[in-house]
């Protein structure tokens, strides 16, 4: 009894791993909730938190990737430039073979102005459907994902056409549609610890 | 963009000039339409199309077992193809890359470089690496997002079947 019992236990986790690994927003979905995640200042980032924004930027990133790391100037330009609308950024970590002190040093390298947070278990990433580091999630004041790809068109600053978050943010909070809803995103292969 | 064309024209000219690339051909900067001038070229061999990047750490560590099979498989009718999603402004790194590998088989790098145009145009869903494998015939019979496990033994069937 105890051994059908761990053995249908069995199936069924790894027909939750299955589903986890095929799960992932689409635009228009309800975003998850991101509850109690640890960020690099001592706090925790909690979508609550953030219920008056206008627009989130959910952004699932990491400290290693030269993708990622190619990018973050423009996160910090863009969370200058947009904490003033009512606009909110969080970047989350959830590579299994970093941690928080690691961040915490890029962050104060860096001078990192958005809440940087580290989720070991991944829960998050695969809820989001978030593949790569970079990879944007752009919720609306719905906290409905408008939005999810890349950060703009070229990891080269200096070949940037188009700027995707940045549109889909202003066309939020000028109350149109957003006019690109999704992307390819560009970058480093996520890691969830297993 | 003139600036990508220089760098490739230098590079060429300093290959023509009688650099030692132990036999690695030098890169070509394309597209798609490229890429598939590159494996209908190859029409009778099977191709493998390994997608690559020089800040992808995965590809960079995978790279190897490429040249490994375009080795040991080419007396049998194997071509590998690279295309890397490196800027092309990166022409020079790419390229010292693949000279210290001993790639000795045909190079593209995309000309949209790392960005959504260069997904876009691959038809590339996540992270690279991303591996393709065609047959005889030219058509595509698999592909990996990530490092393949059987990508070896997919070799072996497609070279065993005839054209």
């Amino acid at each position: 009894m105890v051994r059908k019992f761990a053995m249908l236990l069995a199936v069924a986790l790894v027909a939750m791993t299955f589903s986890a690994a095929d799960a992932g927003v689409k635009v228009g979905d309800q975003a998850p909730d991101i509850k109690g995640v640890p960020t690099t200042d001592g706090k925790q980032v909690n979508l609550d938190d953030a219920k008056d924004a206008k627009a989130i930027v959910v952004c699932f990133t990491c400290n290693e990737c030269p993708v990622a790391k190619a990018y973050e100037d423009r996160f910090i330009g863009f969370t200058k430039k947009y904490a003033d609308k009512g606009v909110k950024f969080i970047a989350i970590n959830v590579n299994a073979r970093e941690d928080l002190d690691a961040m915490k040093q890029r962050a104060e390298e860096k001078g990192l102005n958005y809440p940087y947070a580290y989720e070991a278990s991944g829960a998050s990433a695969v809820a989001y459907g978030a593949k790569v580091t970079p990879h944007i999630f752009v919720l609306d004041g719905d906290r409905k994902v408008a939005y999810m790809g890349a950060f703009d068109d070229n990891q080269n600053p200096d070949r940037v056409g188009k700027a995707y978050v940045a549109d889909a943010v202003d066309a939020i909070l000028a109350g149109e549609s957003v006019p690109v809803t999704q992307t390819r995103p560009v970058g480093c292969g996520i890691q969830i610890r297993k | 963009m003139a600036a990508y064309w220089r760098a490739a024209l230098l590079c060429l000219m300093v290959c023509v000039a009688g650099c030692e690339t132990g036999g690695t051909a030098t890169p070509v900067i394309g597209d798609a339409t490229d890429l598939n001038w590159m494996i209908a070229e190859q029409r009778g061999k099977v191709v493998l199309v390994d997608f690559w990047a020089t800040w992808c750490t995965p590809c960079v560590e995978g790279f190897p077992h490429t040249v490994g099979l375009a080795n040991k498989y080419r007396g049998q009718g194997l071509a590998a193809i690279s295309v890397s999603l490196d800027d092309p402004a990166d022409f020079v790194k790419v390229n010292r890359f693949l000279v210290t590998q001993k790639a000795n088989f045909p190079h593209l790098i995309s000309k949209y470089g790392g960005g959504t145009d260069s997904m876009d145009a691959f038809e590339l869903d996540a992270a690279v690496p991303h591996y393709r494998l065609y047959d005889r015939a030219g058509k595509l019979r698999y592909q990996w997002n990530g490092m393949p496990d059987d990508l070896e033994e997919k070799v072996e069937e497609l070279l065993a079947e005839q054209p």
